[in-house]
C-alpha cells in the first residue's frame, strides 16, 4: 500500500509540472496580451494610450520577454516563495485575489456536489430496483434534461422564475439588505437560500451521469447469486439492498471525487457570471477574456493540481474500499 | 454663455412658497417637509437646458441650509459652521422640479469591478470647464468661473472659483496645479511615460505656468492647444490636472519627504511612486483611480468614498461637507445622503435589477433590444424610461482597407463608384426591421443629427435601395462577369473579399453580414465572412492584413471633432486606413499614403483645428474635412444607432428624462447627480427590504418577457 501511494504521488508531481507548461503556453497562445487589451479599452473609451506609455507597459508587465522566459520566473516564484504572480488586471498578488473568492466558491461547490450525490444517489437506487417502471422513465427522462440543457440556460429561467413567481432576488450572494450586514444567523440563511438556486443548477448537470451509471452497476449486482441467497434466506429486502449490492455499486461515488472537484469549480463559471456570483469562476473567466495570464495561470493550475489530487484521492480511497484493486497493483510492483 | 433662463413668472410664485417654508425648515435645522417638495414640482422651473436637466444659475447665493447630518456635526463642534466651510457666494445649481430636500440613496449598479467610470461620472464630475447638459459647443464654467485664451490659441488664463476647499477643509488654490504639474504629471517615476496627451501641447511640450494670485494661473503652451478646453470638459481621470491636494500629497511624495521610500516600505508598498499612486494618482493601464480607494485622498467633488472599490461588490460614496455648490436658496449640495454602487457580472442582471425597480438610475449598459423588458414593468415597479441618446452614430460600419497589400483591391477599394455600388445595394430598411427591431434610420457614416457636426451630403449619399443603381455603378469598376454573373476583378480573377467580424462584442453584426452577402450576391458581388474574436480583428488591423472590418461607428456627436477616427484616418482604429493613421500620429509608422490623395487636405484642416482659439472657425475646419470625407467615402454606413433606454425611479427630482450617452460626456455628471432629489427621502435607502419585497410581489405571475 505504501509503495503503491508514493508511486501514486511521485506520477502525479509529474503531471502537474506537464500541467504548468500546458496552461501557459495555452494562455500565451492567443494573440494579443495585456497590453492590447489595455489599448482597446482605451479606444472604446475614445481615448488612446501613447506609444511612450504602451512601451512603459509592457516593460513593466514583462511582457516583452519570450514566453519560456516568462514561465521560467513565474515557476520558480510559485517554487520558491509561493508566489503566483502578479494580476495585472486587480493590481494585486494573484493569489490575493483567488483567495478572496474562494471560500464562496468552495460552499457552493460542496453544497453542489453534495445535492449531487444525493439526488443521484436515491434516484440511482430507485431506478435500478424498479427498473423499467414509470418512475424510472420519469427520473431517467428529468436526469437528461438536467444533462442536455446547458447550465447558463437553466440559470437564466431559475433566475427569472425565482423573481418573479417567489420574490427572491436576483443575482449575488446576498440579498441587498444583507450586503453590508455583520454576519448573523439572518445572514447566513440569506446566504443559503441564495446559494440554493445555483446549487440547484451546477448539480443538475452532474446527476444524470451518476444516475446511470449507479442504476447500471447496481443492476448488474441485483441479479447476482449472492443477492438471490440472501433474499432466499429471507433477509429483508431493504437491509438486503442497502448492505450488500449497493456498498459493491458505490465504486462510481468514489472515483468521481477526481473529477467531481475540478468541475464543479470551473463548471460554475457560466452560471456564476450568468448569476452574478462573487465566485472565482467570474473572475477566471474575466481573466482569460483580459488575458491577465498570471491571475488565468495560477487558475488552471490550481484546477489542474485539484484535478490531480482529486484522482489520488480517489484512487488511494478505491484501493482501501476495495481490495481487487489493492492487490492488482501491489502484486504488479512484486 | 449659456445660462439658465430667468425666472418665469409662475416659478416666482412657487419660489416664494418654497422659500418661506425653506426658511422655516431651515430655523429648525431639517429639510424642507415633503409638502414644499410636492408644491415644488406642481411648477416645473425652466433651467434652459431642452434635455430638461439641471443647469448653472446665473446668480449665486449665500450658503444658508445644509443636511442634518452636517448640522448634527456642527452642533457638536465636529464641524465648522457651514460660511466657514463654503464661498460667501456660492455657484448655484438649478433643477427643473426647483429647491429639494436633504436624505435618501442613490443606488446604481456597476458592470463589472473595472466599470469605475460609473462612480466618475456621478460622483466626480468637476472639471475646470464642463459641458453643459445639452452637450451644446458652449463651455459652462466650473471649478474655473472664467478663462481666457489667447487669439493663437497657446495661453490659458483660468481664473478659479474663489474660497473652495477640498474636503478635509484645506483651500484649494493655484498652487495646487502647480504642484499637479511640476511634481506629478512631469515625474517620470509617477507619470511613465508622459501624461494623457491634452494635457500637453500638440508637440508634447509641458506648458509654463504663470501664477497670477492665488485663484488665476496662466498655462502658456509652446504650440498652440486649439482643443484644449473641450478636452478639459471630458474630464479623463488622469486628464485632470486639479484634483491633487499638494497638502496631503507631499508626504508621500520624495522631494518633500526625504523619508517617502522608508515609509513605502513601512506601509507595505513597492516604492514611493507606487505609495504616491495609491494614495493620490492613477495607475497607468488599468486606470485604477486612488480616488476610488483611498477614503483620506482630498477631493472637490460633492460626493468622497466610503466603502473602496476594486474589491467587493458593492462601493459606497458619502456626502462631502465642504462641497462649494448651492441650491436657489443656499442649501448646500449633495440632496441625497450616499451614492451606492452594486457591482455586476453581466448586463442582464443590471437590466432584471432596473426591471424589479431596485436602481435609482441607470442610463448606460442597456443594450438597444433591453427596451422591451424595461419598458413593461416601469408602472408596477415605479420607474420611467430615460430616453438615451448614444455618441454611437452607426449600428454597421464597413471599413475598405484603403492601402491594401494587395494592388487589385487596393485599386477597387480606392474607387468611390465600388463603395457607391455597394451601398445602393444594401437593403437597410430590412436591416433595420429585422436586426434591430426597426430602429433608427438609414445612414452613412456622419455626425448624428443632434450634433452641430452634423453634414447632410455625408450622411445622406448613395443611401437608397436600388440594385439597378448598383449595378451601374459597379459596371465602372469591375464590368467584366463570369459565367455564373459573378464579377471578375481588374486582373480576370474572380473578385471576392473577405469581411472581419468580432464576435465577442457584436452578435448582431453576425447576423446582418449573412443579410449583407446575398445583398452584393445580387450584385454580382462574393464575400465571405470572417467571424473572429476582437484581439484577433485589431491585430490584424494594426499591421494592415485586412480586407474588410466591420464594427459600429462611434464619436458621432460633439466628440466628433476631438476624435475624427471616423471621419478620416487618425490612429489605427479608423479601420478604412489604419497604416495612414498611425503614420499621421508618427512619420516613423505606418504607411504613407499616395502624394495626390485628399487625405493630405483632412489632415492639413485638422492640424489647423489643432492651432485654432476660435470654436466657430474650429466648426468651420472640420466641416470642410467632412466635405473630403464625403468625396472619398472612407467607409459604407447602415443605419444610425437607436436611442437607448434608461431609467429613473419614481420621485427622483430633478434627474433628466433625456440623456446624452458617450465617454467624452461623462453622463450623466454635466447633469449636476448633486442636486437630484428624492421626493420620499426616507423610501429611497439602497437597502429597503420592504418596498423591494412589495415590488417583488407585484410582479409575481407575469409572464416571460418575449426578449
Amino acid at each position: 500500500m505504501i509503495q503503491y501511494t508514493l508511486r501514486r504521488l511521485g506520477w502525479s508531481l509529474l503531471t502537474i509540472w506537464l500541467i504548468s507548461i500546458v496552461c501557459f503556453f495555452i494562455i500565451q497562445a492567443p494573440p494579443g496580451d495585456f497590453v492590447s487589451v489595455l489599448m482597446a479599452q482605451a479606444e472604446e473609451d475614445g481615448r488612446r494610450l501613447s506609444a511612450a506609455q504602451i512601451e512603459v507597459l509592457r516593460e513593466r508587465y514583462a511582457l516583452d520577454q519570450p514566453w519560456y522566459a516568462q514561465y521560467w520566473a513565474w515557476m520558480s516564484g510559485i517554487i520558491t516563495q509561493g508566489d503566483f504572480g502578479y494580476s495585472f488586471r486587480w493590481n494585486r498578488p494573484a493569489t490575493e485575489v483567488i483567495m478572496e473568492y474562494l471560500p464562496f466558491t468552495l460552499l457552493l461547490a460542496g453544497g453542489s456536489m453534495f445535492l449531487t450525490w444525493i439526488i443521484a444517489f436515491a434516484i440511482g437506487i430507485y431506478t435500478a430496483v424498479k427498473r423499467y417502471s414509470i418512475g424510472d422513465y420519469f427520473f431517467t427522462f428529468l436526469g437528461f434534461i438536467g444533462l442536455s440543457v446547458p447550465n447558463f440556460v437553466l440559470a437564466l429561467v431559475f433566475m427569472y422564475i425565482a423573481f418573479a413567481h417567489f420574490g427572491m432576488t436576483v443575482g449575488g450572494l446576498f440579498s441587498p439588505e444583507y450586503v453590508e450586514a455583520d454576519w448573523s444567523v439572518a445572514r447566513v440563511m440569506d446566504l443559503l437560500q441564495n446559494l440554493a438556486i445555483p446549487a440547484l443548477i451546477i448539480a443538475t448537470a452532474g446527476t444524470a451521469g451518476l444516475i446511470r451509471i449507479t442504476r447500471a452497476n447496481l443492476s448488474d449486482e441485483l441479479v447476482q447469486p449472492y443477492v438471490v441467497a440472501a433474499r432466499a434466506r429471507g433477509q429483508k429486502e431493504n437491509v438486503l439492498l442497502m448492505r450488500y449490492p449497493v456498498r459493491a455499486a458505490m465504486n462510481p461515488f468514489i472515483s468521481t471525487i477526481g473529477y467531481a472537484i475540478p468541475s464543479v469549480i470551473s463548471g460554475e463559471v457560466i452560471v456564476s457570471s450568468v448569476l452574478s456570483l462573487p465566485t472565482t469562476g467570474p473572475v477566471l473567466l474575466g481573466a482569460l477574456r483580459n488575458q491577465d495570464m498570471y491571475l488565468a495561470g495560477s487558475f488552471l493550475l490550481i484546477l489542474g493540481v485539484l484535478t490531480v489530487v482529486g484522482t489520488v484521492i480517489s484512487d488511494l480511497i478505491l484501493a482501501w474500499a476495495d481490495p481487487r484493486v489493492r492487490r492488482q497493483h501491489s502484486g504488479a510492483a512484486q | 454663455m449659456r445660462y439658465a433662463a430667468k425666472t418665469t413668472p409662475a416659478r416666482a410664485t412657487a419660489a416664494l412658497s418654497i422659500a418661506a417654508l425653506a426658511l422655516t425648515a431651515c430655523s429648525g435645522g431639517s429639510a424642507p417637509d415633503s409638502e414644499t417638495a410636492q408644491a415644488s414640482t406642481a411648477d416645473a422651473v425652466d433651467t434652459g437646458m431642452t434635455t430638461g436637466a439641471p443647469a448653472l444659475s446665473e446668480e449665486r447665493t449665500a450658503p444658508a441650509g445644509q443636511a442634518p447630518e452636517l448640522e448634527e456635526q456642527v452642533e457638536a463642534g465636529e464641524l465648522p459652521p457651514l460660511e466657514e466651510r463654503m464661498p460667501a457666494e456660492a455657484v448655484t445649481i438649478i433643477g427643473k422640479d426647483g429647491v429639494g430636500q436633504y436624505g435618501g440613496e442613490l443606488q446604481l449598479a456597476m458592470n463589472g469591478n473595472d466599470d469605475d467610470s460609473t462612480i466618475r461620472r456621478y460622483a466626480a464630475y468637476e472639471p475646470l470647464v464642463r459641458w453643459d447638459a445639452d452637450w451644446s459647443d458652449e463651455l459652462t464654467p466650473g471649478v474655473a468661473h472664467d478663462w481666457e485664451v489667447s487669439e493663437d490659441a497657446t495661453s490659458f488664463t483660468f481664473h478659479l472659483e474663489e474660497g473652495i476647499r477640498w474636503s478635509d477643509g484645506e483651500p484649494f488654490t493655484t498652487d495646487d496645479i502647480v504642484f499637479a504639474y511640476e511634481d506629478v504629471l512631469s515625474n517620470e517615476e509617477l507619470t511613465p511615460g508622459g501624461p494623457t496627451d491634452y494635457l500637453t501641447d500638440p508637440e508634447g511640450n509641458f506648458p509654463e505656468l504663470n501664477v497670477i494670485d492665488d485663484y488665476t494661473i496662466e498655462l502658456q503652451f509652446e504650440v498652440p492647444h486649439g482643443l484644449f478646453l473641450m478636452n478639459l470638459a471630458r474630464a479623463e481621470e488622469d486628464g485632470k490636472f486639479h484634483r491633487f491636494p499638494r497638502h496631503y500629497l507631499e508626504q508621500y511624495h520624495i522631494d518633500y519627504n526625504p523619508d517617502a521610500e522608508q515609509l513605502a516600505e513601512e506601509e507595505g508598498y513597492e516604492d514611493w511612486a507606487d505609495m504616491f499612486t495609491s494614495k493620490g494618482w492613477v495607475t497607468l493601464g488599468t486606470g485604477f483611480d486612488s480616488r476610488w480607494m483611498n477614503p483620506d485622498l482630498p477631493q472637490l467633488n460633492p460626493y468622497i468614498i466610503e466603502t473602496p472599490a476594486y474589491e467587493g461588490n458593492r462601493i459606497t460614496l458619502t456626502r462631502n461637507p465642504y462641497y462649494w455648490k448651492v441650491d436657489e436658496d443656499g442649501n448646500q449640495l449633495p440632496y441625497t445622503d450616499r451614492l451606492v454602487f452594486d457591482v455586476f457580472d453581466s448586463q442582464e442582471v443590471i437590466a432584471f435589477r432596473a426591471a424589479g425597480g431596485n436602481i435609482s438610475y441607470q442610463e448606460r449598459h442597456f443594450d438597444h433590444d433591453f427596451r422591451p423588458l424595461l419598458a413593461e414593468s416601469q408602472e408596477e415597479h415605479g420607474y420611467t424610461l430615460v430616453d438615451v441618446i448614444s455618441t454611437d452614430m452607426n449600428t454597421i460600419v464597413f471599413g475598405f482597407n484603403h492601402h491594401h497589400e494587395d494592388d487589385n483591391l487596393r485599386e477597387v477599394f480606392n474607387d468611390v463608384n465600388f463603395k457607391a455600388g455597394l451601398s445602393h445595394a444594401l437593403n437597410r430598411e430590412e436591416i433595420i426591421e429585422l436586426i434591430y427591431f426597426g430602429q433608427g434610420e438609414p445612414s452613412q457614416v456622419s455626425p448624428r443629427e443632434e450634433s452641430a457636426y452634423h453634414h447632410e451630403e455625408l450622411a445622406n449619399q448613395y443611401l437608397d435601395y436600388d440594385v439597378d443603381l448598383a449595378n451601374e455603378y459597379l459596371d465602372e469598376v469591375l464590368p467584366e462577369t463570369d459565367s455564373e454573373g459573378n464579377r471578375l476583378g481588374p486582373d480576370g480573377e474572380p473578385f471576392t473579399f473577405s469581411v472581419d467580424v468580432a464576435t465577442d462584442r457584436s452578435v448582431e453584426h453576425v447576423d446582418a453580414m449573412q443579410f449583407v452577402q446575398q445583398y452584393w450576391d445580387e450584385v454580382g458581388i462574393t464575400m465571405e465572412i470572417n467571424s473572429m474574436d476582437r484581439d484577433l480583428r485589431n491585430e490584424r488591423r494594426d499591421s494592415g492584413d485586412f480586407d474588410v472590418i466591420v464594427r459600429d461607428g462611434s464619436a458621432g456627436l460633439q466628440d466628433a471633432i476631438l476624435r475624427p477616427r471616423w471621419y478620416m484616418p487618425e490612429g489605427t482604429s479608423s479601420t478604412f486606413a489604419p497604416l495612414w493613421g498611425e503614420y499621421w500620429e508618427d512619420a516613423e509608422d505606418g504607411i504613407e499614403p499616395p502624394e495626390d490623395h485628399p487625405v493630405w487636405e483632412q489632415w492639413e484642416l485638422y492640424d489647423e483645428i489643432l492651432v485654432e482659439a476660435d470654436p466657430e472657425r474650429q466648426a468651420e475646419l472640420f466641416e470642410e474635412i467632412l466635405d473630403i470625407s464625403a468625396e472619398t467615402f472612407w467607409a459604407i454606413g447602415v443605419s444610425t444607432s437607436p436611442n437607448r433606454a434608461g431609467v429613473k425611479a419614481e420621485g427622483l427630482m430633478n434627474a433628466p428624462d433625456t440623456l446624452y450617452e458617450a465617454s467624452a460626456f461623462q453622463n450623466p455628471g454635466p447633469a449636476y447627480p448633486a442636486v437630484w432629489w428624492w421626493e420620499d427621502p426616507e423610501g429611497a435607502v439602497a437597502d429597503d427590504e420592504d418596498s423591494t419585497q412589495q415590488d417583488i410581489d407585484q410582479y409575481e405571475g407575469e409572464e416571460l418577457p418575449e426578449d
